[in-house]
Parts: C-alpha cells; sequence; structure tokens
C-alpha cells in the first residue's frame, strides 16, 4: 500500500483548483482532434507558463518520492508515460520532449497536463480501479444508470470494460452502442462529476473525461513507431570546443534543469 | 569544456579572469549566451569546469576589455574584482574595482585534469556498458551500448513506448555502474549517480 499523505495534501488542497486552470488545455486538444476551431484562450497559456503548475506539488513528489511516482505510472498509456518521466523527473522541457516525441508544444502540455490529473485520480482511485469501485461512485451520484435510444446500460460496466480492454470499438460493437452516442454520456458524466465538491467524484470525473478524450476519433492515426535511429553530432563528444561550429546550438539543446 | 575562438595562440600572454554565474540552475542558457556573444571577439577562449561541483565560476581569458563585456550576458553576475574604497569628501565613497587576475599555471592545470577525466571516461566505455547520455537534446538519458566503433557509440535507450537508437561519440556518455534491476532509461534520478 502506498503512502499517499504527501499526495493526498497536494489533492485536497490544490488539485481540483489546478484541474479548473487546465481544462481549458483540455478544450484545446479536444478541439485539434476534431479538428474544430479552437477556444478563444491565451495562445501563450501553457501547462509550464501557469505560475499555479508550480506549487502542485508534482514536481518535488517526483523527485522525494520517486518510488511512489513512478507505481503511479501505471495509470498511464506508454507514451504518456514517456512524457511524465521526461519532465517530471528528467525535467525537460515541453519543447525539448516536443522534439524527442514528433509531437508540437501544445500536444506535450496537454499530455503532460491530462496525464497528472489522471495520475492524481489514481491517488484517489488506485491506479487500476475496480468495476465495484466506479459502481459504487455512479450509484452514489445518480448516475450509473445510462439510457442510450431507449437502452439502459450501466456507466460503471462500458467504464470499467474500457479501461481493461482499451479498445473504444470493440466496445460500441460488443454493445451495440453508437460511438458518438457513448462519448456524450462520457463527456455528460464527467462534466457532472467534476462539479461534485467530492473529492472522490471529481476523481471519477477525471477518469472518464481521459476515456471520453482517448475515444475521440482521429483523422490521423498516431504513428506506430516502434524505434527511431537519432544521431548526435560530434562536437558533443569534443572537450575543446570552437564556437564557429555550425552544430554548436546542439550542445544547448538538453531542456534539462538542474534538480540539485 | 573549453570554449575559444580565433587564434588560441595569441592569448598565451594574456591572463585569465573569473566570471561569477548567478545560478547553476540557468548555466546552459548562461553558456549558450557567452558562445553565442564570444563569436564576435577575434580571440577568446573560456573554461567551464563542467565536471566540478562548483560550476557558479567560469574562467575566461582575452583582452580585458572584452572579457568585461561578456558581464552584460544575462546570467552572469560579475568579473571577481578587488574594490578600494575611495573617500571623495561626501558621504558616499568612490568604489574602484580591478579585475582579479589568476596564474596561468594555476588554470592550464584545471584544464589539464578536466581533459584527462574527459579521456579516461571514454576508455571505461566498452561494449554492452550502461550510460548515461552527458550532453545534447538526450541529456541524462540511460541506455545500453550496442556497438563501438571509432569514437563512436551506438546506445539503445529503451522508452515506455518505443526504443531510441542513439548515436552519439563516446566521450558524450558515462557509465553507470548499476544492478540490472536499476537499468531504466531515467535511472539516473532514481539512483544517487550525479
Amino acid at each position: 500500500m502506498l503512502d499517499y499523505a504527501y499526495w493526498n495534501a497536494i489533492t485536497d488542497a490544490a488539485s481540483e483548483q489546478a484541474y479548473q486552470q487546465t481544462g481549458d488545455l483540455l478544450d484545446r486538444l479536444i478541439a485539434l482532434e476534431q479538428n474544430q476551431d479552437l477556444p478563444d484562450t491565451n495562445p501563450l497559456c501553457s501547462y509550464e507558463t501557469d505560475p499555479n503548475h508550480f506549487q502542485l506539488g508534482p514536481f518535488s513528489f517526483a523527485q522525494e518520492h520517486t518510488d511512489e511516482f513512478l507505481q503511479l505510472l501505471d495509470a498511464l498509456e506508454p507514451e504518456a508515460k514517456d512524457l511524465v518521466v521526461g519532465y517530471y523527473l528528467l525535467r525537460k522541457k515541453q519543447t525539448t520532449l516536443g522534439r524527442i516525441h514528433q509531437r508540437s508544444q501544445v500536444v506535450v502540455g496537454c499530455e503532460i497536463a491530462q496525464a497528472t490529473q489522471q495520475m492524481a485520480s489514481a491517488v484517489v482511485l488506485s491506479t487500476h480501479p475496480t468495476q465495484d469501485q466506479l459502481h459504487r461512485i455512479l450509484t452514489d451520484a445518480h448516475m450509473d444508470q445510462i439510457t442510450i435510444h431507449e437502452r439502459l446500460f450501466s456507466l460503471s460496466e462500458l467504464a470499467y470494460r474500457y479501461l481493461t480492454t482499451n479498445n473504444f470499438t470493440e466496445l460500441t460493437t460488443a454493445y451495440r452502442i453508437r460511438p458518438a452516442d457513448l462519448r456524450k454520456q462520457l463527456k455528460r458524466a464527467s462534466v457532472r462529476l467534476l462539479a461534485s465538491p467530492d473529492l472522490t467524484s471529481t476523481a471519477l470525473g477525471h477518469l472518464l473525461r481521459r476515456l471520453y478524450l482517448r475515444s475521440a476519433p482521429r483523422k490521423q492515426q498516431p504513428q506506430a513507431l516502434t524505434s527511431k535511429t537519432v544521431t548526435d553530432p560530434a562536437i558533443l563528444g569534443q572537450h575543446d570546443i570552437n564556437v564557429a561550429d555550425p552544430n554548436l546550438e546542439c550542445l544547448f539543446e538538453s531542456g534539462s534543469e538542474p534538480t540539485h | 569544456m573549453l570554449l575559444f575562438h580565433g587564434n588560441r595562440k595569441q592569448l598565451t600572454h594574456l591572463p585569465w579572469f573569473s566570471l561569477i554565474l548567478t545560478s547553476e540552475t540557468t548555466l546552459e542558457q548562461t553558456l549558450k549566451a557567452i558562445a553565442r556573444a564570444i563569436r564576435r571577439i577575434p580571440a577568446i577562449e573560456v573554461f567551464v569546469p563542467k565536471d566540478a561541483s562548483d560550476t557558479l565560476y567560469i574562467y575566461a581569458r582575452g583582452k580585458e576589455q572584452d572579457v568585461l563585456s561578456l558581464t552584460r550576458i544575462a546570467g552572469v553576475q560579475e568579473v571577481a574584482s578587488t574594490e578600494r574604497l575611495i573617500p571623495n569628501g561626501k558621504d558616499e565613497p568612490l568604489v574602484n574595482r580591478t579585475p582579479i587576475t589568476l596564474p596561468d599555471a594555476d588554470i592550464q592545470q584545471m584544464i589539464a585534469r578536466s581533459r584527462q577525466l574527459h579521456t579516461e571516461r571514454q576508455q571505461t566505455i566498452k561494449r554492452n556498458s550502461f550510460v548515461r547520455v552527458r550532453d545534447g537534446r538526450y541529456k541524462n538519458y540511460c541506455g545500453t551500448v550496442t556497438t563501438l566503433k571509432h569514437n563512436q557509440a551506438t546506445v539503445e535507450i529503451t522508452l515506455f513506448s518505443r526504443t531510441l537508437i542513439l548515436q552519439t561519440p563516446t566521450a558524450n556518455l558515462e557509465v553507470l555502474n548499476l544492478p540490472k534491476s536499476q537499468q531504466t532509461y531515467y535511472a539516473t534520478q532514481t539512483t544517487d549517480t550525479q
């Protein structure tokens, strides 16, 4: 059992506010995924530039409670794990991570924000929530029973199956539900749960929001990269460096901040 | 690391100065700005003792006005100087600052040590060594050396989502002696290796 004292303090005091503050970024991601016009938000707003972000605590949590932090990664998908580890543990800038993972800084920032929320949810609900757990919270909130085209479904059952299989198409086919209808229900439930003052409900709200975002139809399938070869310039191995070297900038693009 | 520009032979008779940096957390940005600035100076060299624990001091050799011009860079606090107060009959005395010059022999000793460490590091790298990347975009990522050829190594870095094959100079690597169970790509942050 993890000792969540420190993380609970974070979630109790700051996470809910921070979730709200990063909400506009998630809206931007949804808009990007659905190829809609971007919502009217400050284009300079990023997860890094939010001053409250640094009071959230994941940086210090990652540095001071690394083992617990790594256990929380179980709640994330592989790509999100890499971004979170790169950002919080290796202290890389979002632009550098974007270059490494071939994503834009905005997308990297959104992914990290979502992953952070998912980890905070995992603190409250555990990294692998059970169907009973979901059922209990949704029943308490009177939201477990949902109606889609006059057919009754259990939202906890659908959410749990999606969580375990990670295949939205298979889920909608198995239950014969139109994907858009299920997405609508996931969004509706997440919005209502996020408005709840109860921490457990908020955590589930974020989990459902993550599922809703993950289920978005993508115009471009993500690149199926299994391996990538990159070559560093020779200047990185030199002790005496002539600043007239055309590859000089490569020396200063680590994007790492010292941790000590 | 020794950054230089121009003909270094012209510098042999010139003294070294010590530059004080404002913070080690902004070291990379400061060095980048210094490297860009010294491109405009005909002849100068800047020694950065990166292997030392104290990176708040770097050393520069060139014409005095060229070295003093580096203090205009954000991140460079000042050139180490002596201060002499000159009474001027008013409340506030004038301050006369004289940059401290450092003996070439002392700095050359530090440079020689730095070069030695640089060479030694390369010699310890073998095939299947678990290493940390020291500089560049993949700084602090760790992986296993798969091939070694002409001072060039291929390092396999296993991320959660994929594998990165990094071809980098061996001098850009540092061996980490860690048990297999701790050999992750973020090992530098989970173990006391730095």
